[in-house]
Formats: structure tokens, sequence, C-alpha cells
């Protein structure tokens, strides 16, 4: 938790270790395939993925993550949202899907220093945010953190401890990224 | 006594002379989104300053939700899919 994105020219940079590395391409894999539509269901054999639920279903409006991801304009008017989904979902997949795989390139990278442009800074701050978006939905924070409840055998279970760990990692990560572009807005 | 017919006699209302309700473009708190965040958004996007920014964010953070933009339907759906874009929780309606 000591790395965080800092200002470098015009984009920014971010130092990770090996493991930070391959967890983010891990997880921004499976966002990627995630946000693809109608995809055949994966056959994970990863425990992370399969505890996330990350492509294991990809029913647009079925599925609380990815209708977190592509929301309805209009919760009151049925027929006006499956219009409104019809004109504007498929680019916002799209768009999503470029911002992903922008990241992915990125850290594909030999060092541990990671390089961004500044176009690369707004791909990276939404994509941490879709992907915040996913795993909060899988973590059921669905509510204020002060309303949280969870039961004890829920808390004490290593794999939920270990993706709330890394849900406040990104959290952080993306915060310090805010932070840099908030201060070229003025 | 007139010869029209009677339902041309009939008061009408003039809908063309009704102003049209503006619509509006809301913002939706939720758990995930940090505040820093949804506060570069509405400056970014809407290019508001930081105290007007800082303050529709903590008015969607305080009172779950805040009227962000208002404006013609074409333009509020606008607003939302960018909205959407950045992963925030918008809807339009139109304003009552």
């Amino acid at each position: 938790m000591t790395n965080k994105f800092r200002s470098h020219g015009e984009g920014a940079t971010l130092v990770l270790s090996e493991d930070e590395r391959d967890i983010l391409i891990h997880l921004f894999s499976e966002l990627a395939f995630f946000l693809q539509p109608d995809q055949p269901e994966p056959e994970h054999t990863d425990p992370l993925a399969a505890m996330v639920g990350i492509g294991t279903d990809s029913d647009a409006p079925e599925d609380p993550a990815l209708a977190r991801l592509l929301p309805s304009a209009y919760p009151q008017d049925r027929e006006a949202d499956e219009e409104f989904r019809r004109l504007t979902q498929e680019g916002l997949r799209q768009r999503k899907t470029a911002s992903v795989v922008v990241v992915l390139e990125s850290l594909h990278t030999e060092s541990k220093r990671v390089e961004i442009d500044a176009q690369g800074c707004q791909s990276w701050m939404t994509a941490l945010n879709d992907l915040r978006l996913v795993l909060a939905t899988r973590l059921g924070i669905t509510a204020d953190p002060a309303s949280q409840a969870w039961t004890e055998e829920e808390a004490a279970t290593d794999q939920r401890a270990n993706l709330l760990a890394i849900y406040d990692w990104l959290g952080y990560l993306q915060d310090t990224l805010v932070r840099v572009l908030s201060k070229r807005l003025a | 006594m007139s010869i029209a017919p009677v339902e041309l006699e009939r008061p009408e209302t003039d809908f063309s002379i009704m102003p049209e309700l503006p619509w509006v473009t809301l913002v939706w708190n939720d758990p995930v989104n940090l505040m820093s965040y949804v506060a570069y958004v509405f400056r970014a996007y809407f290019g508001h300053s930081n105290e007007e920014a800082d303050r529709l964010m903590l008015q969607v953070h305080n009172e779950g939700k805040a009227v962000v933009s208002a404006g013609s339907r074409e333009e509020m759906e606008r607003d939302v899919e960018a909205m959407h874009g950045y992963g925030l929780w918008a809807t339009l309606q139109q304003d009552m």
C-alpha cells in the first residue's frame, strides 16, 4: 500500500511489485472478458476469478455487477430504458473495454515503473472505478460502509478478506490518480 | 345560433403554449465511488468550480442524490450516458 500514482509530465507513473502487477493484470483481464457481450462461460480454474465471479454470467440485465456497469437510465420507464440501452449500451461496453485494454497494455512492461500518458490516465481512472464496482457487487457492498453488517462467518473467510484487501488497495490507487488529475483541472 | 359542430365549440387546451417541463439528470449515491472521484467527474465533465463540484458531491453523499444538470431530454441523455461512462449511477427524468 505504499506506492501511488505520481504526476509525470502530462501523464503519471506507478511503481508496482511483481505481485501487484500480476493481480492487476489478472483482474483487468477478467474485467475485459466480463464486458464482452454473450460470451460462452469460461472454464475458470483460478480460485480468485471463480470467487470474484467475473465472467461466469454475462447476461447483462441479470448479473448485478454488469447491471451496475451498465445501469438503467430510466428505472421507472421500461420502454424508454430499453430504447436507451439499444442506442447506448454497446458503445458504453466498447468504451469501457477500450479503457481496460489501455490499462492492460501499460501493465505489460518489464519495468517495475508503469508509465502512463495523459489519455492513459483517464483510462486507468475509469477502469479502476469499473473494477471496484464489480468487486463491490461481488462483496455485497451495496450500502454505506457504516451500515455494513457482515456475519462473523463471512468476515472470517480468508477469500473474502483477501478480496476486501484488494478492493481497498484499488480504491487507494484510484484516489491517488484522481488527486494527480484534479490538480490539472484548475 | 351557431351551426358549427359541437366539438369545435368545446374549450380546448392548447398544448402548444404549455411550457415543456425540463428534464434533469440525477446522480445517486453509492458506497463505491470515491468522493474525490465524484467531485473530479463533476469538474471535468460539467466544468464546475471546485466549490460547486464539492457541493454537488456532498449533496449526493448526504441526501442520496442530486440534480447535476437540466435541459432537453436529448441533452440529459447525453449527460446520463457520460456519467455511466464514468461509472456513476445516473438517471434522467422530467422535473416535477
